[in-house]
């Protein structure tokens, strides 16, 4: 693939949206042609960028940079109804499609086939846009997270399985295997049917998607690609990121960089602590300290990975009257620590190689 | 209260703290109750002392346990254990390219977990000698949590016959029935999880057919009382951070932040709509904020819920 790509992963809530949007705006500020793609239905790129709209095309966020940075978020429905407008050509064909009940579940309700066409669709960005330098991907928090990048595997074992062949098959009435048969007593042979007819007249499509499909399982696993776990101070986010960590190799990926995001000023640790009779100063105070003991855990606990660390501190950047300059100032740090482990970890990469 | 609640929200506003929170609750009013998680791993069992728990219920207290799902294993369990089928789920189920094709069939998964949670509070007792009165379920982040129980609404649509039918029908008419099933939304009173809720609101009413028990606001800051944005205009504030130069401008930036946490929760929680219940922030109120802590304090918050119908 011509571009670069990362990909945000993190527990909820430590700031995946916020540090994804400041690395893509980062990259635009450095001159790159950046995406960056939401692949989180719950959809927050949007108030992140502080954007009115944003669309399943792309949006050009307004910033005065020497790069670029379009945003997108992904829409399954969108997504899936533009690639059969893609493979079939014929109307007819197409609205039988749209009716059937499989394509109509797939596209407008499941929330999970979000993660697993997300990395299909940042592999059409790129056949769209040749121009492109660098992708962003922001994920959807926790396990769904590590599905975006089980799901290429798993998606093309499926399409390219025996059983879908079996079940197009036995739409057109010419199988009548025991697997098959069996599995039509358990979910009546007339939803099989319609799941068999939408994969018989989907060829075009699926070819399609099988292709970008192993296109994202050798870009996920380009050296060049990098994972960024987010993580946060709060109560069981440096856990949670060290779960992740552990399922993202268990995968076969390795973290580039961990970043510990809403770190307080140590100073801060000595500060608050004179008795003071007002009980909101009190609550205050204590605050302040179970935040920097928070923070001092969550270091702790990162300290233990193998992937390096950095930190950030971010509390009031999202209110800053400037949202967009401030977040492209969050990022340049992370940008460009990423940049540098990207380096430290190619001659090792080599080397393992050897 | 239901004999099923489901615990939605946005990722890291303390789903699963709630969650505890609400089993402990009901297990000190006599019940049996199962939290139910989907997670990479089990957040709450080490909050009790406990080790991580997998598939299988483990004891967190007494009349509380608690499970982190597993799609193969409940495969397993619901065609050997339920319904008695080895022989099936061997041919079947377990053949190489069925197994590939349920890992990638999106809602599978959402289907046999609403299942799942419903056969813990039904026939469990039944099948495994286990009675849970309630089961709290620790659900993913909003998007996919929310798009959860639109699931078995959704099969219906698929034309599907035979067994699976009438597992769906069972699912969905159980989600369908506001004694057996309800939700709340956990938030916390920052502008994303905030926004989150809103849009996400209309969208569980309308995939339960009714509202949510509640909206819980966790790590509240009511305990800060009102907060004029500008700092110098709060006298306590200034009484502090005076004569502390090193450190001035870390406290404004803290300050600022919990003056603004505390103006969008003001105004969450004066919307009308949505009946709210707050959790005190335990870095405000409590020296001692560890997890044990922070469910005790959700404890106390959500007493307004035992008595739900």
């Amino acid at each position: 693939m011509t571009a670069r790509l990362a990909i945000v992963l993190g527990p909820g809530g430590v700031g995946k949206t916020t540090l994804a949007s400041a690395l893509g705006l980062a990259h635009a500020r450095a001159g790159e042609h950046a995406a960056l793609l939401g692949v989180d239905p719950a959809h927050r790129l949007r108030s992140a960028l502080a954007l009115p709209e944003l669309s399943e095309h792309g949006v050009r966020v307004p910033i005065d940079a020497p790069g670029s940075l379009d945003a997108a978020l992904l829409d399954p429905s969108a997504c899936l109804r533009r690639w059969v407008a893609d493979a079939c050509p014929d109307p007819e064909q197409r609205a039988r499609i749209a009716a059937n009940p499989f394509f109509v579940a797939l596209a407008d309700r499941l929330a999970s086939f979000t993660d697993a066409i997300g990395c299909a669709r940042a592999v059409e960005w790129v056949e769209r846009d040749p121009a492109l330098t660098e992708l962003v991907l922001d994920t959807a928090p926790g396990t769904p997270a590590l599905e975006l990048l089980a799901r290429p595997d798993k998606l093309a074992a499926f399409f390219d399985g025996r059983l879908i062949r079996w079940l197009a098959r036995f739409a057109g009435g010419i199988y009548t295997g025991r697997t098959v048969s069996r599995l039509a007593d358990l979910s009546g042979t007339g939803a099989l049917r319609e799941f068999g007819a939408l994969v018989s007249t989907l060829e075009g499509a699926i070819a399609k998607l099988v292709e970008r499909l192993e296109l994202a399982r050798r870009w996920l696993r380009d050296p060049e690609t990098s994972i960024v776990l987010a993580s946060g101070v709060g109560e069981d986010a440096a856990a949670a990121t060290r779960e992740l960590a552990r399922g993202a190799r268990a995968l076969g990926f390795s973290p580039r960089l961990i970043v510990l995001n809403r770190v307080l000023p140590d100073v801060l640790a000595s500060s608050p602590d004179r008795a003071t009779r007002s009980p909101q100063a009190a609550a205050f105070a204590r605050y302040v300290r179970g935040y920097l003991r928070a923070q001092q855990r969550a270091r702790a606990e990162l300290a233990a990975e193998l992937t390096p660390v950095i930190e950030i501190a971010d509390t009031a950047m999202l209110d800053a009257p400037d949202r967009l300059a401030a977040l492209t100032e969050l990022g340049e740090p992370l940008r460009a620590r990423l940049a540098a482990q990207r380096r430290v970890d190619r001659p090792r990469r080599l080397r393992s190689r050897v | 209260m239901p004999r099923v609640v489901f615990v939605l929200g946005k990722g890291g506003v303390g789903r699963s703290t709630v969650a505890a929170a609400l089993g402990a609750g009901l297990a000190a009013r006599g019940k049996h109750v199962i939290v139910a998680q989907w997670a990479v791993v089990d957040a709450i069992s080490p909050w009790f002392g406990r080790d991580r728990a997998g598939y299988a219920p483990a004891d967190l207290a007494p009349e509380l346990a608690t499970m982190n799902y597993s799609s193969e294993a409940a495969l397993e369990q619901y065609f050997v254990t339920h319904l008695g089928m080895r022989a099936l789920f061997h041919a079947v189920i377990a053949n190489r390219h069925v197994r590939a094709a349920t890992r990638a069939a999106p809602g599978l998964e959402e289907l046999v977990f609403l299942g799942m949670v419903f056969w813990l509070v039904t026939l469990a007792e039944r099948d495994t000698g286990r009675r849970f009165d309630h089961a709290i379920v620790d659900t993913p982040a909003m998007g996919h949590g929310a798009s959860l129980l639109g699931v078995p609404s959704l099969t219906r649509t698929l034309g599907l016959g035979g067994m699976l039918a009438g597992e769906c029908e069972r699912v969905a008419g159980l989600l369908g029935d506001p004694t057996c099933a309800a939700a709340v939304v956990v938030t916390t009173p920052d502008e994303l999880a905030l926004d989150e809720t809103r849009e996400f609101w209309p969208r569980i009413e309308r995939e339960l057919g009714r509202a949510p028990l509640a909206a819980i606001v966790n790590r509240s800051a009511r305990a800060l009382g009102e907060l004029p944005a500008d700092p110098r205009a709060c006298a306590w504030f200034e009484e502090l951070a005076a004569a502390d130069d090193a450190a001035r401008a870390g406290l404004d930036q803290v300050y600022a932040h919990l003056a603004r946490r505390v103006a969008r929760e003001h105004a969450f929680t004066s919307d009308a709509r949505l009946g709210t219940l707050a959790i005190d922030d335990a870095l405000l109120v409590a020296d001692d904020a560890s997890p044990r802590r922070v469910v005790a304090l959700a404890q106390e918050a959500l007493a307004p819920l035992w008595s739900a119908p």
